[in-house]
């Protein structure tokens, strides 16, 4: 039995059975992380564009019922294509974390609390850029 | 009778009256003044022309009612200090400086024996295991022995940071091998493990796959889940999937972050963590295999 390595392509792998035999739910590569992480950075650059903070929510109606009109949509598509779904909840909730974290800071040095600020910036914030 | 003594036995005499008008009674300050200076003192002040001290005693009569008088005026000034007492004083406060010492020399003396024998005081991490090697066979603690390691813990589903870590391995790794010409080679320099907490998915052809994107020595470990838990615990590593999971699940396995650098023996060096630079682990890694063959290398830790 021969495992191919290292020349998988970066488009849509899951069909390429040759590397996955004996892998019922077969770990992204490399190159499939990459993707995920690069779709992922559009979305939530788009939704920092838009001022959307929680990841879904620029698909719902705000708080004066006004529609907001799927922003976002081609970069949510390509995200949920790109990435499992387990890792795109995960991405999201750590999104929420890491913009929280940073309204606190903001918050403590606007009050002039720089410990405050400097204990929080402290905190992992678990490096949201992916590379 | 020597002049020179005598005025300095009547300055001590005013000086002693004035004290003992002023403050209060200290043995330590009476102590050099001696009884028969006083006496002394006492006998010379009829014959010479120094002024009267400040309370001049009445014109005594006699030799003996003098010394009587003095007595009893010293111990009603003084309290009941005794020369006795004095050493006393002074033995107890010396025995108890000494014990003191003493003590205190043999406390640092026992926490500098428990240093050398815990080895400096390092944690307990790593111990007897058995897992599955990625390529074949079995790997136990045994097979750490005479080479350096970093070791991760992780599973191959990881979204980002076991793969960010991955690579700072590999990358730290490669930087100690340039510096000590084992780059490239298959046979030599730090051996990178990667041991899956993630049994349920993680099967050897998945792990083989995984371990050869970030380095081409690096070892792939896994086992059953009794034995990934037994070789987590042994090494300090808190890990979430549950027993129960299935290979079709999608789920994350919530896990310690840092790896550790084990030396020749299999024991711990250090831990690094997501801040850690891949320059910063490479340095350490070299000052630790400098040190160890300072020490005499593996020839002198027998293995």
């Amino acid at each position: 039995m021969v495992f191919g390595f290292g020349s998988s392509s970066s488009s849509s792998s899951s069909s390429s059975s040759t590397t996955n035999e004996g892998i019922e739910r077969p770990a992204p590569t490399r190159e499939e992380r990459k993707a995920c992480w690069t779709s992922r950075d559009l979305y939530f650059g788009c939704l920092d564009k838009n001022n959307v903070l929680q990841a879904g929510d620029e698909i719902q109606k705000d708080a004066k019922g006004k529609e907001i009109f799927n922003v976002c949509g081609g970069e949510r598509g390509k995200y949920e294509q790109d990435c499992g779904k387990a890792w795109i909840d995960y991405f999201n909730k750590r999104r929420t974390l890491e913009l929280r974290r940073q309204a606190t800071i903001d918050a403590a040095e606007r009050s002039g609390n720089k410990d405050k600020a400097d204990a929080w910036r402290a905190v992992s914030g678990g490096g949201s850029s992916g590379r | 009778m020597n002049p020179l003594r005598s005025i300095s036995s009547s300055a001590s005499y005013s000086l002693r009256a004035n004290l003992r008008s002023h403050l209060a009674p200290s043995p330590i300050a009476f102590a050099r003044c001696s009884p028969s200076a006083s006496r002394i003192i006492l006998q010379r002040r009829g014959y010479s022309n120094a002024p009267p001290p400040p309370n001049p005693p009445k014109e005594p009569p006699l030799q003996p009612e003098i010394d009587r008088q003095r007595k009893l005026r010293d111990q009603a000034n003084v309290g009941p200090f005794t020369w006795k007492a004095a050493a006393l004083f002074i033995a107890t406060g010396v025995g108890l400086y000494l014990y003191f010492e003493s003590e205190k020399a043999a406390v640092l003396e026992r926490r500098r024996q428990e240093l050398s024998s815990k080895s400096i005081g390092k944690p307990q991490i790593g111990g007897p295991f058995t897992l599955d090697r990625h390529d074949g066979g079995n790997f136990t603690e045994k097979d750490l022995l005479g080479k350096w390691t970093l070791i991760y813990f992780g599973f191959t589903h990881c979204p980002d940071i076991c793969p960010e870590e991955l690579d700072k391995m590999g990358e730290a790794i490669d930087i100690v091998d340039k510096k000590t010409g084992q780059y490239g080679k298959m046979d030599q320099g730090v051996m990178p493990l990667f041991i899956s907490v993630d049994p349920a998915r993680d099967t050897i052809p998945q792990i083989k796959k995984y371990v050869k994107e970030f380095h081409p020595r690096m070892v792939g470990l896994v086992g059953d889940y009794e034995a990934v838990k037994k070789t987590c615990k042994m090494y300090r590593v808190y890990f979430s999937t549950p027993p129960d999971a299935a290979a079709s699940d999608d789920y994350l396995v919530d896990h310690s972050i840092f790896f550790y650098l084990m030396d020749p023996l299999g024991q711990f060096v250090d831990a690094f963590g997501k801040a850690t630079t891949a320059d910063q682990v490479a340095e350490k890694v070299l000052d630790s295999m400098k040190k160890w063959d300072d020490a005499g290398g593996n020839a002198a830790a027998g293995v």
